[in-house]
């Protein structure tokens, strides 16, 4: 029997099957991760260059960050990985309430995730460690690191995170529409558990960037030139 | 003839996973991240001795980002169920991880280069450019070669 443009049927009239199509749909969300790699990749890039050009003023200014809130916020995009991966498992299980409860749990994480990080921006800019003409000049605050240098720092801190987070927020908006469509059960993602794998693909991604961005900015090893000696 | 939907959903791709198996991922993942928090206390500049000493910093890097690469992998290959995807998904989603090394392949440009051309600079006069290294320069605002980098742009007024 075939599945060719059937009303009732998953599967899309230019497919074989419903495996054919998912498969099709993971390769398509593949390549958009593909570009991700590459967008977050060029920072990663000037991170590299500069971070070797100053290893230790960018140790003295990584000093002021919170390593513990950082930690947390690791922890906490790893939970909310588990329960995305739980969710997308759910979902094949067509178990409707528990895919909500779940993908309401993952929103709830990406919500203390970007209060955490609220905290952590407000602090810094309280203290002027934005870069701009009003970047701080208190050597306390810098840890005894040379204002040019700790303003490249602070401006990839700002950036790679802030760009991290613009992530974490249009993921958050995302699930909400998918736990809306499950609610409304909604035939594009009751029918086949493919747009929530999809969804919790770029999740996954969003927790993979971070993964790199916690060791690089808040657990950076003490450099030889600050250690001193030959 | 083409498979049914129903019979499809018995195929690998449409694997149920039992919970236990996803629990046990993230547990790995959180032994690594304890293990990384761990790893950036232990200063191998300090354990090494001698000359070895100033290698240390990127023996903490490299364990720091190689400890990374393997949560990524983790989370790629079980969460993001990449070890039970096809074969052309499996290509695809490397291809962003073999292009970005060739992103970094700049590098090779960027330290075969001992001259930045800078504002002012007299060609073919080396004193006029800015050294380029790979490695530290944090005391290059002690450099007297560097005396007048923060105005090498006269138009910025920023710093």
């Amino acid at each position: 029997m075939s599945a060719h443009g059937h009303a009732d049927s998953p599967v899309k009239f230019q497919y074989e099957d419903i495996d054919q199509q998912n498969d099709t749909y993971v390769i398509g969300m593949w390549s958009f991760m593909v570009t991700e790699i590459m967008f977050f990749g060029g920072l990663f890039l000037i991170y590299t260059l500069y971070r070797m050009n100053y290893q230790g003023d960018w140790w003295k200014a990584h000093e002021h960050l919170d390593w513990r809130l950082g930690g947390i916020n690791t922890a906490n995009l790893l939970v909310s990985s588990m329960l995305m991966a739980l969710a997308v498992r759910a979902a094949q299980l067509k178990d409707r309430i528990k895919v909500m409860t779940l993908l309401s749990m993952v929103v709830a994480c990406g919500g203390l995730f970007m209060a955490i990080k609220y905290v952590e921006y407000s602090g810094k800019i309280v203290d002027h460690l934005y870069p701009g003409p009003s970047f701080t000049t208190n050597p306390e605050i810098l840890h005894g690191a040379n204002l040019n240098h700790a303003q490249l720092f602070y401006g990839l801190y700002f950036g790679m995170t802030g760009l991290h987070g613009v992530h974490v927020i249009v993921g958050m908006l995302i699930i909400s529409f998918l736990i809306k469509f499950w609610y409304q059960k909604k035939k594009v993602v009751t029918e086949d558990y493919i747009p929530t794998e999809l969804i919790g693909l770029y999740w996954h991604f969003v927790d993979i960037v971070w993964i790199f961005l916690y060791p690089l900015f808040y657990l950076m090893p003490k450099p030889f030139t600050v250690l001193g000696g030959h | 003839m083409a498979k049914s939907p129903l019979h499809a959903a018995e195929g690998h791709a449409h694997e149920i996973h039992p919970v236990s198996m996803y629990v046990r991922t993230a547990l790995i993942l959180a032994f690594f991240m304890v293990l990384t928090i761990v790893a950036a206390q232990v200063n191998f500049g300090e354990i090494l001795t001698g000359h070895n000493r100033q290698y240390g910093y990127y023996v903490n890097n490299l364990v720091a980002v190689g400890i990374a690469a393997i949560k990524a992998f983790i989370v790629v290959m079980f969460f993001m169920h990449l070890k039970w995807a096809s074969s052309t998904a499996k290509v695809w989603a490397l291809m962003g991880f073999f292009f970005l090394p060739v992103l970094f392949s700049v590098f090779c440009d960027y330290g075969t280069r001992t001259h930045e051309q800078v504002d002012g600079w007299i060609p073919g006069q080396s004193e006029t450019a800015l050294p380029r290294v790979i490695g530290s320069r944090d005391q290059e605002h002690l450099d007297p070669r560097f005396a007048n980098d923060q105005n090498r742009n006269p138009k910025s007024s920023l710093y």
